[in-house]
């Protein structure tokens, strides 16, 4: 069975996506090979969103001239971004290396900064547009407005799950990221390949998930289904060969499972008290949390949103960032640590992205009160990634001398979902949906996979 | 007859494997105007150089295309289209004029099998026509009840209920959008959604059905405003991008919805480049574009124009009296401010011991909570956590005096340098209003481009925290000022508080309107290059498609346009060719262009062609009459016969569980109401989020509302069972029918849930189930959850 699904009526793609979940086939086809373009090196995906816009110099792309020339007028006037921008401003905080690979990260990460042997710093993406939604709409969706897939959505329809016990892309935000729901979207796929979306404000699994909760007692749901299934078999065999009808009963026995297993999955009170602790008792801390339990059961894709709405949005002071890394460093750095203890590492991607990063330039319009932070900045930002086949220990790319522009091995988002992509197993050109006349992809009409991040 | 239907098909298939080719591998360089006007079969014999260039060049003849060969099969799909002719001439099969109606369904579409009984074919009647299950069969069984029964349930406002939510899906009928911060509601919506229903149970012509939609503020008599709301209510994108971006996509909406949903033409795809597959250019979908840019967002108040002005006016006294009342707490905050920096030092020596001696008791307490957290970083602060006493404190009380001075000098600064800038801004081309008076320019986030002066960090830091954010002990919120009022200030403040208060408390809720679309100011659009808004090309004049008016530039150019395009749209046969189509499709739960929203090249061809073309033509004859088609068609043996299973989507099959359990308000038409066990009226009635799909629809594949929906799609998840097993609207709906049922017993139950009696085993079964403790609310919930259910033959 091929995923390509170019010049094939969409009828079939679906059905066949959708025996995918229903008859649960993903598991052993990825084990065997069959489903994917290539022997994959990641079977999941954490994805992890700074959402706001997380700059760039003041954490992974240190930039000792822009120290140098701190506040000075950038050379060739200052960027072209949102709103307008001043001079150079140094970052407030100090750069360490503390792995052996020597890849430095801003102290604001002393926990992360230990474990960059296990991850690759892309330091040369860019994007299209500075402004919030269109950037978010392009890493998740692959363009800048709304009414694209999600990467999640694709994912699903691609490989579709590993455990039909659980949804197989979950998302996780304590509150709503701006956009929202469309982030996370399936569009013109079927509409079961949207993700799941958690506000994980609550630890309590049955008020995670909907209709997880057994209404009646074990007992009692066993009599009527059993009921149920004597009924739905009289009434097949009077219609038979109808796989419509065989995969709804067979959808039911799996709801029944569901309900003991999906409040087991999402119950973080499950990890010891020294776990929770290590991860951080906080909302974001409890993402990760979830996200390796998750993850563990086979879960293909999670999405972490750092916080409500946009906090890594620091127009007016870039010291922020110090309080909110102080959240992010423990969650991740015990993500990766825990994933690797595990067996896990090697076949989960981890990604710690962003929709764009921030202006070297102090910015200094009028719509902020007070003048330390950066403006939005879609010409240069850093993403890292993890495990599942990343060559660990390394940078790829560049920005120029002042961190604004990605100017070496440039890294389109694009190119960072052609590689998400390719490390899952599948070509992007090849990952096809024919709606609307012609077929779409994630990639659009771009995207080249960034093999020299990937181990051999 | 059939080896014609053999050779055409042979032929169109030819013809389109080479499109493909000439599209995907010549399209870049022979872009599509040239290629329609590629005559490969005209006078001089090019077969030879033709042949040759595709397979690889030679003696003298270049290889096609430059770079990358053909692949062997492409070679072949070009050799064998250009055996057969070459022709490209040929309009493509869904353009073609409309021939007229000869024959019958039955005669095209060869009904097989037998008849289906009674009971089967009334549940399929009642389903199909009113998305309603029947609780009994019909006495009249004699002959010609078939006839009666559709008449019926045509007759019925539920059909209209049914029908209207197809087109809803069309439609992409939304209550909300998103404003790029926010969700912005449609409270009105709902009432396009009843214009929808109503005017499908009037039956009104479907080209008048379209013409309203699109143009109805146009026609003589203008009785069909509440059409509008196809495109009052959006998709606007209001901030989400930039403006000319955002404009730009809200067009590329109404483009979309226009010629896919209507006319089954994917023109959306020219709009970054020339069409890859059918024959539109980028200036066709500009050229169409331009209507929907000389069109705006239109409020119609639906009550005499008096009403309204008078409550814009009393709504613009009241945003007034708002804005007074907040200057005034405004500048009074400011004084207290200043005022209260001056015995700063007293409430912090004060916190010292504790004691608040004559001072302000609501402040000693800010101070003292203020103080009392020294880890928290404090710029400035330092020297006082060190040593508390008068001399630290009267230090920072100096010091906080003169950043306020400072402040308020940068303040100053500031308004002039925003004044001079905003006097040489440069001024937007046009404005453009959208729903709820959000006005689109082309200042985008304005003042953010204009460089101002600011405190350094540290000083801004302690400003802030001492008198401006949450906690400051300085701060002086709205509600919090009145308190340290007296005398003629108090009086000052009492009275613009009652004037606001008074204002607020006459304003009555808003009037009832429509979201619809108006004339604006004619405008031919640039082409946007490469689909860049801000990187305009030509200017192209509003017209229709040139393939689909014969080539000749057809101008849209009174006004707008609209109404031209409305009569051009409705006079295509595709429009009926498109209808028709979906029709079938909802009838017979697959479509006869397996693709109802893309009758192009990419598109699937007809597997019936003479069948589609047949009631598309009858459909004209019959004056676009749908209930008529419709019944026709319910008529035919080819309906009454099929072995037809198709799944209740998710409206008629929460309907028919509320039909079951005897809860269901069958209300027709009004406001919407958010779907839970509560709602007990027909799911069409619930509320539709655009920024936010209702899970439990989402959840039973009712389509996202962001763009027109081609057709549904049915999934069979196990997320769907869970709401079987544990959701409130099933424990609602269970607990209704038990109860009836436990009254009605077995045989009179399956009567009123299937029309027919339980079988033995049926029987057996359910005894069994209470033998063991079940109880009448289980068992219902279990006959909920059946296939036979939510499958109807």
């Amino acid at each position: 069975m091929s995923i390509s699904t170019a010049n094939i009526h969409p009828r079939w793609s679906r059905r066949e996506a959708l025996q995918r979940l229903a008859g649960g086939l993903g598991l052993t086809a990825i084990a065997n090979g069959a489903t994917t373009h290539h022997t994959p090196k990641a079977k999941r995906l954490i994805y992890i969103v700074l959402n706001g816009g997380m700059s760039q110099v003041d954490t992974f792309d240190p930039k000792p001239m822009l120290t140098k020339y701190n506040g000075q007028p950038m050379p060739g006037g200052p960027p072209k971004t949102e709103r307008v921008t001043g001079t150079l401003m140094k970052s407030p905080f100090e750069f360490v290396r503390n792995s052996s690979c020597g890849t430095e990260v801003s102290e604001i990460f002393p926990r992360l900064s230990t474990l960059m042997d296990d991850c690759c710093v892309i330091r040369s993406m860019h994007t299209d547009v500075p402004n919030h939604e269109p950037s978010l709409f392009m890493i998740n969706c692959g363009a800048i407005q709304p009414g694209r897939p999600s990467l999640g959505s694709w994912l699903m329809y691609g490989l579709g799950t590993e455990n039909k016990n659980l949804p197989g892309f979950v998302v996780l935000c304590p509150g709503v990221p701006v956009v929202g729901p469309p982030l996370w979207s399936s569009a013109f796929l079927p509409a079961v390949f949207q993700g799941t979306f958690l506000k994980n404000e609550s630890e309590d699994p049955y008020k995670l998930i909907r209709h997880i909760k057994p209404q009646s007692s074990e007992a009692a749901q066993r009599r009527q289904l059993s009921l149920l299934d004597k009924l739905n078999k009289e009434h097949l065999a009077a219609r038979p060969n109808d796989t419509q009808l065989e995969a709804s009963i067979s959808a039911m026995e799996t709801a029944f499972r569901m309900q003991t297993e999906a409040p087991d999955a999402f119950d973080v009170r499950k990890e010891s008290e020294a776990t929770r602790e290590r991860y951080g008792d906080n909302d974001f801390g409890r993402s990760c949390l979830l996200a390796r339990r998750l993850v563990e059961r086979g879960v293909r894709m999670v999405q972490i949103y750092y916080g409500n709405s946009q906090p890594w949005d620091n127009h007016a002071d870039i010291l922020v960032h110090k309080r909110l890394a102080t959240k992010t460093d423990p969650g991740v750095a015990s993500l990766i640590e825990d994933l690797k203890s595990k067996g896990l590492f090697e076949d989960t991607l981890i990604v710690l992205g962003t929709e764009f990063g921030r202006t070297p330039s102090v910015e200094t319009g009028a719509t902020v009160n007070v003048q330390n932070g950066r403006d939005h900045n879609s010409y240069g930002f850093s993403v890292v990634l993890a495990g599942g086949g990343i060559k660990g220990g390394t940078t790829y790319g560049a920005t120029d001398d002042f961190g604004f522009r990605a100017v070496d091995k440039r890294c389109y988002n694009h190119d960072l979902n052609a590689t998400i992509l390719h490390l899952m197993g599948i070509d992007h050109t090849k990952l096809t949906y024919n709606y609307s006349g012609r077929d779409f992809r994630l990639t659009d009409v771009a995207g080249s996979v960034v093999h020299d991040i990937i181990k051999p | 007859m059939l080896p014609v239907i053999a050779l055409f098909s042979l032929l169109a298939a030819s013809e389109d494997e080479a499109r493909k080719v000439l599209s995907s591998r010549c399209g870049a360089c022979h872009r599509q105007d040239a290629l329609s006007t590629l005559k490969l079969d005209s006078g001089r014999d090019i077969k030879p150089v033709f042949l040759k260039a595709i397979s690889g060049g030679g003696d003298g003849v270049k290889s096609m295309p430059p770079g990358k060969k053909l692949t062997p099969q492409e070679q072949s799909a070009l050799q064998s289209w250009f055996n057969s002719g070459a022709k490209l001439s040929t309009p493509h099969w869904s353009w073609q004029p409309l021939k007229p109606a000869v024959g019958s369904i039955d005669e095209y579409a060869k009904p097989s099998g037998t008849p289906v009984d009674r009971r089967t074919l009334t549940r399929r009647l009642h389903f199909d026509i009113t998305g309603l299950p029947p609780t009994s069969l019909d006495k009249d069984n004699s002959p010609g009840w078939q006839t009666r029964l559709i008449d019926k349930l045509l007759a019925s406002p539920h059909y209209g209920e049914h029908w209207g939510r197809h087109w809803l899906d069309v439609a992409r009928y939304g209550e909300d959008d998103f404003s790029g911060t926010a969700v912005q509601p449609y409270p009105n919506a709902w009432r396009y959604r009843d214009w929808v229903i109503n005017a499908t149970n009037r039956n009104l012509p479907y080209n008048q059905f379209l013409t309203a939609q699109l143009a109805a503020d146009l026609t003589p008599n203008k009785t069909e405003l509440g059409g509008l709301g196809l495109t009052g209510l959006g998709p606007w994108y209001y901030g989400i991008s930039q403006p000319p971006q955002a404009r730009a996509d809200e067009r590329h909406d109404r483009v979309d919805m226009v010629t896919r949903g209507m006319l089954g033409v994917t023109l959306a795809c020219a709009r970054c480049h020339d069409h890859k597959y059918d024959p539109f250019t980028q200036k066709d979908y500009y050229a169409l574009s331009g209507v929907f840019a000389s069109t705006a967002y239109k409020e119609y108040p639906l009550v005499p124009e008096a009403e309204a002005t008078k409550w814009q006016a009393d709504k613009k006294a009241l945003d007034e009296a708002e804005k007074k009342l907040n200057k005034f707490l405004d500048d009074q905050a400011n004084r207290l401010r200043e005022v209260h920096a001056k015995d700063m030092w007293r409430y912090m020596v004060a916190t010292i011991k504790s004691d608040p001696v004559d001072l302000n008791l609501e402040l000693f307490n800010r101070w003292c909570n203020y103080l009392s957290r020294p880890e928290e970083f404090h710029p400035y602060l330092k020297d006082w956590f060190a040593n508390p006493s008068e001399q630290t404190a009267r230090t920072f009380e100096k010091l906080m005096i003169e950043i306020s001075a400072e402040k308020k000098q940068l303040d100053a600064d500031n308004k002039l340098i925003l004044e001079a800038a905003e006097k040489v801004a440069v001024k937007p081309k046009r404005t453009i209003v959208l729903p709820g008076g959000y006005r689109s320019e082309e200042d985008f986030n304005p003042g953010a481009d204009v460089a101002i002066k600011s405190l350094p960090r540290d000083r801004f830091v302690a400003y802030n925290r001492t008198f401006i954010e949450g906690g400051a002990p300085l701060r002086f919120p709205a509600d919090l000022v009145p308190k340290f009022l007296n005398g003629p200030l108090k009086a000052e403040y009492d009275s613009l508080k009652a004037t606001r208060d008074q204002l607020k408390k006459q304003l009555p809720p808003k009037y009832a309107y429509i979201d619809g679309i108006g004339e604006f100011e004619p405008w031919d659009l640039n082409i946007d290059k490469r689909g860049n808004p801000e990187d305009l090309g030509e200017i192209v004049p509003r017209r229709f498609p040139l393939v689909l008016s014969n080539n000749q530039p057809l101008l849209f150019n009174q006004g707008s346009g609209r109404l031209q395009l409305a009569e051009t749209v409705t006079n295509h046969p595709l429009a009926a060719r498109v209808a028709v189509n979906r029709i079938w499709l909802h009838l017979f739960g697959e479509a006869i262009v397996k693709t109802p929203s893309n009758f192009g090249l990419a598109g699937d061809r007809p597997t019936n062609p003479q069948l589609l073309e047949y009631l598309a033509a009858r459909f004209v004859a019959l004056n676009y009459d749908q209930k008529a088609l419709i019944k026709e068609i319910l008529l035919s043996e080819t309906y009454q016969r099929s072995n037809l299973r198709k799944r209740l989507s998710a409206e008629p099959l929460r309907d028919a569980m509320l039909t079951a359990s005897g809860r269901l308000d069958a209300t027709i038409g009004g406001p919407s109401a958010e779907l839970n066990d509560k709602l007990r009226r027909r799911t069409v009635y619930a509320k539709t989020g655009r920024f936010e799909a209702n899970e439990t629809l989402a959840l039973f594949d009712v389509p996202n509302a962001a763009v027109t929906c081609e057709q549904r799609v049915s999934t069979n998840v196990p997320l769907q069972k869970l709401f079987y097993l544990n959701s409130e609207i099933i424990a609602a709906e269970a607990e209704a029918l038990g109860q009836r049922l436990r009254k009605l017993g077995l045989n009179k139950g399956y009567q009123l849930l299937f029309q027919r009696n339980p079988t033995t085993s049926e029987k057996q079964a359910a005894k069994q189930f209470f033998k063991d403790g079940g109880t009448w609310p289980q068992y219902a919930q279990v006959l909920l959850s059946t296939n036979e259910f939510a499958y109807v033959d």
